[in-house]
Order: C-alpha cells, then structure tokens, then sequence
C-alpha cells in the first residue's frame, strides 16, 4: 500500500486561500501571445537535479507550439539570476517567465516588475510567501519529509534507530524535520538520532555519514535528505560488501541513485518530478499569459523509488 | 614551535574531553574514519604550506581536483586504459600549476585573482565535460588505488605520510626550505641572496597542482565517482587549516607539522560535533573563531616582537 505517493503527477490543489485565481496580468491577443518567448529562470544552469525539468519545459513548449528558452545563472548566484530577471523583463518580447527563485523574499520585487508591465510569472521550487506570482508548482518540503517519514516507517517496521543528514540548506532541514516529527507520532519506540549536517560535497558527505556511523552503530535506516547521495552509491556499496546492515535511503534520482536502488544498495530513493514540474509549470504560464484561470498553488506528491518501480524511472 | 606544542597539547586535551563525553570517539572505528578522511587533506596541506611560507597562496586547488578527476574518469569510461588516464589527469595538474605559476610569479597577477580564475575555468570544464553528470563507475584495478585496504587502514594514509615527510624534510633540511622562508620573509631580498625566485614560484605552483590532480585521481579510485562537488570548498579548509598549524598569510613562517597539526584538530571538531550530537549549525562557527584566535595570536605575537627590538 505504501507504494503510495508514487508516481506523481497526481497532485494536490491546494489552494491556500482556495482553489484558482485568476491571473493578475490582462490578456492579450493570442497571436501576440504566441510570437512571445516563454522563458525558464532556473536556480543553476548546471545542476544535474534541474536538467530533466530543463527537459519538460523545452517539451511543453514543443507540444504548446510556443517558442521556450531556457536562461539563468551557472552556478547558485543570486544576484545573477535577479540580473537575468531584469533583462528579461526589460525585453520586450517577453511573453511569459517561469521562475525558480534562488531566494524566496529577494525575487518578490522582480516578480511585481514582470507582473505590472504584463508578464506572467509562474514560479516552481519555493513558493514565495507574497504570493504576487500568477501560480506556485513544485513540492511542499513539509509535505516532502512526511512522506519519507512514512516510507521509513514501513521500511523499519516502526522498530530500531533512525538517522538522517544532508547540507545545511533550510530546503533539506525543513524535510528532516519533518521525516522526524512523522516518525516521533506514528512510531513512538524508534529511536530517533539527532541529524547531521554536511558541506555540499563528497568528501564531507562520507566524513560526516562515517562519522555518524560510529557514533549509532545500530542505525537501522538513514535518510540521506540531499541530491548529493546518489554520489554516495558506489562508496556505500563498498561498505555493504564490508557487512554494513544498515539501510540507505538516498534522495532525488540523478542515474547513479537509481541504478543504486536497483542494486539493491539504496534501499530507495525519494524523489522529485522535476521533468512534469515544468513541463506543467509552463502549461501554467500558457495559460495565465491567455488570461486563463490558473491554481494558485499546486503541489506534486513525492515520488518513492524502490525495486519495485525503478526501472520505469531509470528508462 | 611554541605553536606546535600547543596544538599537541590541544589535540590531547580535546581528544580526552571528548574520549569522556563520547565511548566512541576513541575507539578504532572513529580514528579510521579521522585518518581516512584526513589523508588526501594532509598531502593537500603539505603543498598549501610550502605556498604560503612562501607568501603565496592557490585557490585553485578544487577545480584542479575536479578537473582532474572528471578527465581520468571520463576516459576510462570511454575505454583507456587507466594508467593512461592517469597520465592525462596528473597533465591537468602540471597545466594549472604552469599557469598559476607563470601568471602569479612572471606576470604578477594578484595570486587571488589568478588562481581563483584557474579554479572557475577548471569548475567550468568541468561542468561542460560532464554536463554536471558524474562519472561513475570505474575499473576495479583503478579503483584499488583508494580503496586498497592493509588490516583495516585505508591505502591513504600510506600516501600521505612519506609525501607529508619529505615535504617536511625539504622545508627544514634542504637548501629549498631555505630558498622558501626567505622568499616568504622578502621576495626582494631573497632575489638580491641568488634565490631564484621565479623558477621557485613557479615550482611550487606546479607542486600543488600535481598535488591536487593526484587528490583527484585517488578519491575518483576511492569514492567509484566524479565530479565537481568532490571536495568543493577544501581549498578553505586547507588554507585556515595552516593558518591555525602556525603558517603566516604574509609568508615567511610556518611548519608542515604545525599545519597537519591544525587540520587535525580542525577534523577532531568537526568530528566531535557528530558524535556528540551537538547543533550542526554552530560548526563554522566554531571553526571561525579558532581561526581568528589563531590569526589573532599571531598578529599579536609579531607585535610584541616588534615591540622588544624597538
């Protein structure tokens, strides 16, 4: 049954203050609309978490028939990405940008901006608290370590010791947060571990998870909360070879995590569809560029990978 | 040597705090994993001091390992054979060091503009190599070169320690450790000695950069994968590492031990803080303020020098 949450597009329609509203921009022709540039904001051109939604926007656009490109900053940069935001702004070709702010508060401004000179703006990733944004698509990290939270659960059987660690990103502490909370109400005899945090890279990632190992050698299950564990896959598989017991749960599902689900050396892996995320983020911004009603807030389910499933998503 | 001694006598005092608060902390297991983790840094930390005895520095040290670990790993994947993946890796390092020398010393370009540039370009060929997908999945006799294992110990280790005393050697010993405190004390004036300062800078740039491509390549063979995020920010911890091991910014002064010293101690932190299950959000700031007490201490002590001659 915990097979759950799967597969995503389901998503919730939350609308915080309800259901749909209607986009804040005024329409426009449709021919106009069509000749305009749709375009993408991304957080980081190069982060592999990001290509697949990279992916389904440029698709989206193919099916929609509209004209996407796909713009943003090379590395995490705020105020390069607030740069691309004004360029885009000011060009008047514009028809449409779907946003992936790097900072909830700091992208506000640019998004009134965009919406008073009559650009849409769609936004995917963090929801922005001012809410000026024609719509919000993407995950609830609440929401996110819930449902790992509830995976574990099934995976433990409610029994033995539960760890977690990822970078200091509020996004990471947020889900463990959750994860914990979940498992402190549904399964009052796991022993819960504090969690760790790391640098954002493999050689703090092994010293800290090694290091929380020592320090709970009955772990039963930890949940790595960031993108970095798929790098994690072939050291982990060396230390299960060394008779290490102790189940893996790895998050997102770059290819090195998902052959390591299917190798049994993740026990899974819980992961965002950030290909459908744009992909509809730009229906979206389609339609609120038409003067469509559009959902305010549309949440996806997380996505649980294990055996079972993973071949679907590896294909 | 003052400063030695009193990061010795930290280590011992911290490790027996911390060998009380925690039945883990000294137990076989906890110093595995504090020597394995250590070992690549420590060879990292030899080049790095040899630099900033020197008053120079490399901030270019995670991009060159990145670089280097991405272009053994991607050939390897392509099908060469490993030792000549290797090769073309440890090139890497040999190229940015040439050019961290040539641009620092013979062009005096500000060695923080020049090696930080080094590290953009080598992160950006990184990430237009791989398309930020890591490289995995390499072959097993390349991968013995990390993982190699003798009763329990990691092969690291067995790495750093010879690199870690010849270096140190070198530097006390050796007519080049000379040639570098003096080149630290007063480039000038070491140039006015015969210390040929140009051909010294360079050298030492080219060290650290076959240094970093052998960190590259080793934890590409222990982690099975590589990419840009391998050791991302180490160069830092390198640098603040020496600082706190007695290493002078302004150049002239400093030890291998002392730094090895301080990267121990900053390990044992970072360490402690998971085993004791402390709030991970006070780390940096922990390592912050030992580092400015170090910084501190050594302004301070080179006043009151100042002070007696005067």
């Amino acid at each position: 049954m915990r097979k759950l949450f799967m597969v995503c597009l389901v998503v919730l329609l939350v609308a915080v203050g309800c259901g749909s509203k209607e986009a804040t921009v005024a329409p426009q022709p449709t021919t106009t609309e069509s000749k305009g540039v749709y375009y993408l904001l991304t957080v980081n051109l190069h982060d592999p978490f990001h290509i697949p939604g990279i992916k389904g926007f440029t698709q989206a656009g193919v099916d929609l028939g509209i004209k996407t490109e796909v713009v943003g900053p090379t590395e995490y940069s705020l105020s390069e990405q607030l740069k691309t935001f004004e360029t885009l702004i000011a060009n008047p070709t514009t028809a449409g940008i779907h946003y992936q702010p790097i900072d909830l508060v700091a992208g506000e401004p640019m998004i009134e901006a965009a919406q008073a000179k009559g650009i849409p703006v769609t936004i995917s990733l963090s929801n922005t608290p001012g809410k000026a944004r024609s719509a919000f698509i993407g995950y609830d990290n609440v929401m996110f370590g819930g449902a790992a939270g509830e995976w574990i659960a099934e995976l433990t059987d409610c029994k033995g010791t539960v760890g977690a660690l990822g970078n200091s990103g509020p996004t990471v502490i947020i889900r463990i947060e959750a994860m914990f909370a979940y498992l402190a109400e549904r399964c009052p005899d796991i022993k819960i571990v504090p969690f760790v945090t790391t640098d954002a890279n493999l050689a703090s990632g092994v010293a800290t998870l090694e290091a929380y190992l020592v320090a709970n050698p009955d772990m039963t299950l930890f949940w790595y909360a960031d993108g970095l564990s798929g790098q994690l896959a072939p050291y982990w598989k060396d230390r299960q070879d060394l008779g290490s017991k102790t189940m893996f749960l790895a998050t997102d599902m770059p290819p090195a995590a998902l052959q390591a689900v299917k190798d049994g050396v993740f026990v899974g892996t819980v992961g965002q569809d950030t290909y459908s995320v744009e992909y509809f983020g730009l229906q979206l911004l389609y339609q609120a560029s038409q003067g469509m009603r559009v959902p305010d807030t549309t949440l996806m389910a997380p996505i649980l990978v294990d055996k079972s499933n993973v071949d679907q998503f590896i294909e | 040597m003052k400063r030695i001694l009193v990061l010795i006598f930290l280590i011992i005092g911290t490790s027996l705090v911390l060998s009380i608060l925690s039945p883990y902390f000294l137990t076989k297991d906890n110093i595995l994993v504090l020597v394995d983790n250590m070992a690549m840094e420590i060879i990292a930390v030899s080049g790095m001091s040899f630099l900033l005895i020197a008053g120079l520095f490399d901030l270019s040290v995670d991009g060159v390992v990145a670089l280097t670990g991405i272009t053994a790993g991607m050939l390897m994947i392509q099908g060469t054979p490993w030792p000549l993946a290797v090769l073309a890796g440890m090139l890497v390092g040999l190229v940015a060091g040439i050019i961290n020398g040539v641009t620092v010393i013979h062009f005096r370009i500000n060695a923080f503009i020049a090696t930080m540039t080094i590290w953009w370009i080598c992160a950006g060929i990184s990430l237009g190599l791989t398309k930020a997908l890591s490289p995995y999945g390499f072959p097993e006799a390349f991968q013995v070169l990390g993982q190699y294992r003798i009763g329990g110990l990691k092969i690291l280790i067995l790495y750093a320690i010879p690199v870690a005393a010849y270096m140190s050697f070198k530097l006390h010993r050796g007519v080049i450790g000379n040639h570098i405190y003096a080149m630290g004390g007063n480039r000038e004036a070491a140039y006015l000695a015969g210390v040929n300062v140009t051909r010294l800078g360079i050298g030492l740039y080219i060290l650290m950069g076959l240094f970093a491509s052998f960190i590259g390549l080793i934890m590409a063979a222990r982690f099975n994968v590589s990419g840009i995020t391998v050791v991302d920010g180490m160069t830092l911890k390198l640098v603040a590492a020496a600082v706190i091991g007695g290493c002078s910014l302004e150049g002239g002064g400093g030890t291998i031990v002392g730094s090895i010293l301080g990267l121990v101690f900053m390990s044992i932190l970072v360490n402690a803080i998971v085993l004791l299950g402390l709030s991970p959000f006070w780390q940096k700031a922990i390592i912050g303020g030992i580092l400015l007490a170090a910084v501190l201490s050594e302004k301070i002590k080179i006043k009151l020098r100042r002070n007696e001659n005067a």
